[in-house]
């Protein structure tokens, strides 16, 4: 009862020291626990207030000692458990009728079983330290007994006498079994001050756990908030459906995201928002969520409008279970990504465009590392030009390949490309894979591409070799047919002109037959390397085809000998030139599509190319006009000479006829008439001679 | 620790040398800052209690005479008919009564609070109704906040 009585005062003034009582129970609590225990559900506290009470010094003992436990109330609940439950285990010890106490405290959420054994020094023998662990073991038991007060042999610590006092009723945070030497035994103000003791550090530990289970709910409220406040505020899309894939909350975002209203949604499943191609897949991510096969799932999708609308959505799914492990609701976070799928989309098409571009370019391209040279990629005209297959260059450099024809050349090529980001149009020479060497005008652009680490060189290669050669040919011709060959006469054209082309190819017989149409036969009008005089009789027939047919380019570098008792024009010219000719090319002269002549050349060493027919074609091509309308003024020069022939012709004769006339009208004519006359006279005179006269 | 807002106090002595050795001082700054004492003690030792003080240099006899220092035992029947233990029982509600009509008493005589001591020894006598005790005590705490009266 006094101890009670001690209960009832929120301040306790003992042994001169004024303080907060620890173990004050406010009226509205005690008065109910009076209640109870009048009910008589509390037998342990009527035993002890039935039982007589002692002096006063004994209670003001006993509630210092009270006092020593409850200093536990000091013990705040951030204090390390073990802390508090060794704290408490010392106090018990400390009070004079304790020689051992075994403790066992069990609190949730994070206090799992704290167990002490303390004993105190004057235990003697002094128990080893398998005396005690067999102690505990056989008072790790106690606290599953019924009687408080017991009397137990304790392997090693012998008999003791032991008051067990459970912590928190049914002893759901443990107990606290306090003990001596038997035969002592615990009177009611020793078990009192042991029972409050127990029930202030119940109280802690009950305080500990209800602010743990406060800030737990304080924590879940705020947590639940957080969620509501982002949930409703969230910029992406947030869902929770019911495992089947119905909704049933969904944010703002998501109803912009779909084009809905919330009540819309609510009203219906997922896959009836989801583009139909996409179902599958959807059903798919939650049986593997629903099964446990995944904790998360992240499924890019479409969704869409009520309007048909399609948006691409990225979906971060991940299912919550109930406390029995079964799915409880589906979590979605979704993510409008039309945009990005639309950019992606675009890059994806320009990096496919850029790719065939660079496949099909007629430009030779290839992307190297640049400072190494090592070849990232190149387009089907590079791996033409080089004649190499692509995997014989991808990943090696020039220099394994000795692309360059001089290796020295690129280390300046390179440095001016590191300087100035872009080399043009350099001049260079390259080998080829048969180890052919091309001139080329090279290219260089320094750049990055993602995902390479070092700069990249894009190299364009242009194969200029045919160009410089047709840049000679060109010169060769412009030599050839300048612009001086245009005011000389027909026959010095032509003269010069077979010169020049017999000096620029390398030839021993330069000739140029015109066709004779009324003969249908070429006849040689210019010839250099022999006189003219030596072939000038020598006509081929239109339709002559050996060696070649004259009537198209040809080229023959293996003229063959005439067979001996040939007779022919071309064993003629054989028998006249009396030259081991090997070689001949030759072109027809043509205007408006018609052949006018042909245009050869002869060797005896020098095998003729294409090349050289070409030039000569072009040669031919230039000079065939001027060679008709040569040929025409020629013609109608001679036309003038036979006209002013015919005319000279036609005056001689009228001159003639003229005399002949005059002569016969004076020899002929005028004897006639003057005989005529004298007859006439004669006749008159005779009769008439008088009158006549 | 000063006393708070919570101003029922329970001492504990060893024995009555330790009481005098505790609570004369407590007693004797009440009387200094002009605040009313109300003793409620066993009436056989009146006037050893009134003799103590005095030994402490409490001038008892003026302050009771000028109404600051008031004795009273525990049986005592004062002049307005009401006792600590009215009929040789305890009645929890007489008593709670009773301490409630002191406070105001002494606040109507113009004190600026009450120090009232009050020994329970008389709770360990088998008095008739004692058993309401706790309940009394308890009760007293819905009572004593409304005063500034320390009680112990």
């Amino acid at each position: 009862m006094i101890v009670d009585i001690v209960r009832t005062h929120p301040v306790v003034l003992v042994g001169g020291v004024l303080q907060e009582n620890p173990f004050y129970v406010p009226p509205d609590e005690f008065l109910v626990e009076l209640r109870s225990r009048e009910a008589g559900s509390r037998a342990s506290r009527s035993e002890t207030a039935g039982e007589p009470e002692g002096d006063v010094a004994r209670l003001s003992d006993m509630l210092r000692d009270l006092l020593a436990l409850g200093t536990l109330s000091a013990l705040e609940a951030a204090r390390e458990p073990a802390a508090v439950v060794e704290r408490f285990a010392q106090a018990v010890l400390s009070l004079p009728f304790v020689e051992l106490v075994f403790m066992k405290v069990e609190s949730s959420p994070n206090w799992s079983g704290v167990e002490v054994l303390r004993a105190r020094e004057v235990l003697r023998p002094s128990p080893s330290a398998d005396d005690l662990q067999r102690a505990w073991l056989q008072a790790s038991k106690l606290g599953e007994e019924v009687p408080r007060q017991l009397v137990r042999e304790f392997a090693g610590l012998g008999e003791l006498s032991l008051f067990i006092v459970p912590l928190g009723s049914q002893a759901r945070y443990g107990w606290v079994a306090a003990g001596a030497r038997a035969p002592a035994s615990l009177d009611s103000f020793q078990r009192s001050v042991l029972e409050v003791g127990a029930q202030q550090l119940s109280a802690t530990l009950r305080e500990r756990q209800l602010a743990h289970l406060r800030a737990a709910e304080t924590a879940l409220r705020e947590s639940e908030e957080r969620f509501r406040l982002a949930f409703e505020n969230a910029a992406v899309g947030m869902a929770l459906l019911t495992p089947e894939g119905r909704f049933v909350r969904v944010n703002p975002a998501l109803c912009r995201i779909l084009g809905r209203q919330e009540k819309e949604l609510l009203g219906t499943d997922w896959p009836s928002v989801t583009h139909p191609e996409d179902v599958p897949r959807v059903h798919e991510a939650v049986r593997q969520l629903t099964s446990g096969e995944k904790d998360s799932v992240i499924l890019v999708k479409r969704g869409t409008h009520p309007d048909g609308t399609v948006v691409w959505v990225q979906n971060s799914l991940s299912m919550t279970c109930d406390a029995d492990g079964r799915p409880r609701h589906l979590v979605v976070l979704i993510e409008d990504i039309t945009d990005q799928k639309r950019a992606e989309e675009a890059l994806r098409l320009s990096e496919a465009r850029f790719s065939k571009l660079f496949r099909n370019s007629p430009a030779a391209l290839a992307l190297g590392t640049l400072h190494d040279g090592r070849i990232i990629d190149a387009n089907d005209r590079w791996l033409e030009l080089f004649g190499y297959e692509r995997h014989e260059v991808i990943g090696r450099n020039s220099s394994e390949l000795q692309l360059w024809a001089d290796a020295r050349e690129r280390a300046g090529v390179i440095e001016r490309l590191i300087r100035d980001g872009v080399v043009r149009d350099h001049e260079t020479r390259f080998r080829k894979k048969s180890g052919e060497i091309r001139e080329a005008l090279l290219t260089f652009v320094r750049t990055e591409l993602p995902g390479e680490r070092e700069p990249i060189n894009l190299s364009m290669i242009l194969d200029d070799t045919d160009r410089r050669r047709a840049e000679v040919e060109r010169a060769r011709l412009d030599s050839i047919t300048d612009s001086a060959l245009a005011h000389l006469s027909l026959d010095d054209l032509l003269r010069e002109l077979l010169a020049r082309l017999r000096s620029a190819l390398k030839a021993e017989l330069a000739t140029l037959r015109l066709v004779d149409e009324n003969t249908r036969e070429f006849v040689l009008r210019a010839v250099d390397g022999v006189p003219l005089e030596r072939i000038a009789g020598i006509r081929i027939p239109l339709e002559s085809s050996f060696p070649t047919p004259l009537d198209s380019p040809f080229l023959v570098n293996d003229l063959p000998r005439p067979e001996p008792g040939r007779e022919d024009w071309y064993a003629r010219v054989w028998s006249l030139l009396d030259l081991p000719l090997r070689a001949t090319v030759g072109v027809p002269l043509l205007v408006e599509g018609k052949q006018i002549g042909v245009l050869a050349l002869a060797a005896t060493r020098t095998p003729f190319t294409k090349e050289d027919q070409r030039l000569l074609q072009v040669v031919a091509d230039r000079v065939a006009p001027a060679i008709e309308r040569g040929r025409l003024v020629e013609t109608v020069g001679e036309s003038h000479r036979r006209l002013a022939a015919l005319s000279q012709r036609l005056v001689d004769v009228q001159e003639t006829e003229r005399r002949e006339i005059a002569r016969e009208l004076h020899d002929e004519v005028g004897q006639l008439l003057t005989g005529l006359l004298f007859k006439i006279e004669g006749h008159t005179s005779a009769p008439e001679t008088s009158r006549m006269k | 620790m000063a006393l708070g807002r919570a101003r029922h106090v329970c001492a504990l002595f060893r024995d009555r040398d330790e009481w005098y050795e505790i609570l004369v001082p407590f007693i004797q700054e009440g009387l200094q800052l002009r605040d009313r004492a109300f003793h409620i003690i066993d009436g056989r030792r009146r006037a050893e209690h009134l003799d103590r003080l005095r030994q402490a240099g409490i001038d008892a006899e003026d302050a009771e005479r000028r109404g600051q220092l008031e004795v009273t035992g525990w049986l005592e029947v004062r002049g307005w008919d009401e006792a600590y233990l009215r009929g040789g029982r305890f009645d929890q509600h007489a008593m709670l009564a009773f301490l409630e009509a002191a406070l105001k008493r002494g606040k109507a005589k113009g004190f600026r609070l009450t120090r009232l001591i009050a020994e329970m020894e008389w709770a360990l006598s088998g008095l008739p109704g004692v058993g309401d005790l706790l309940e009394y005590e308890a009760r007293l705490n819905y009572i004593l906040p409304q005063y500034d009266d320390a009680v112990t």
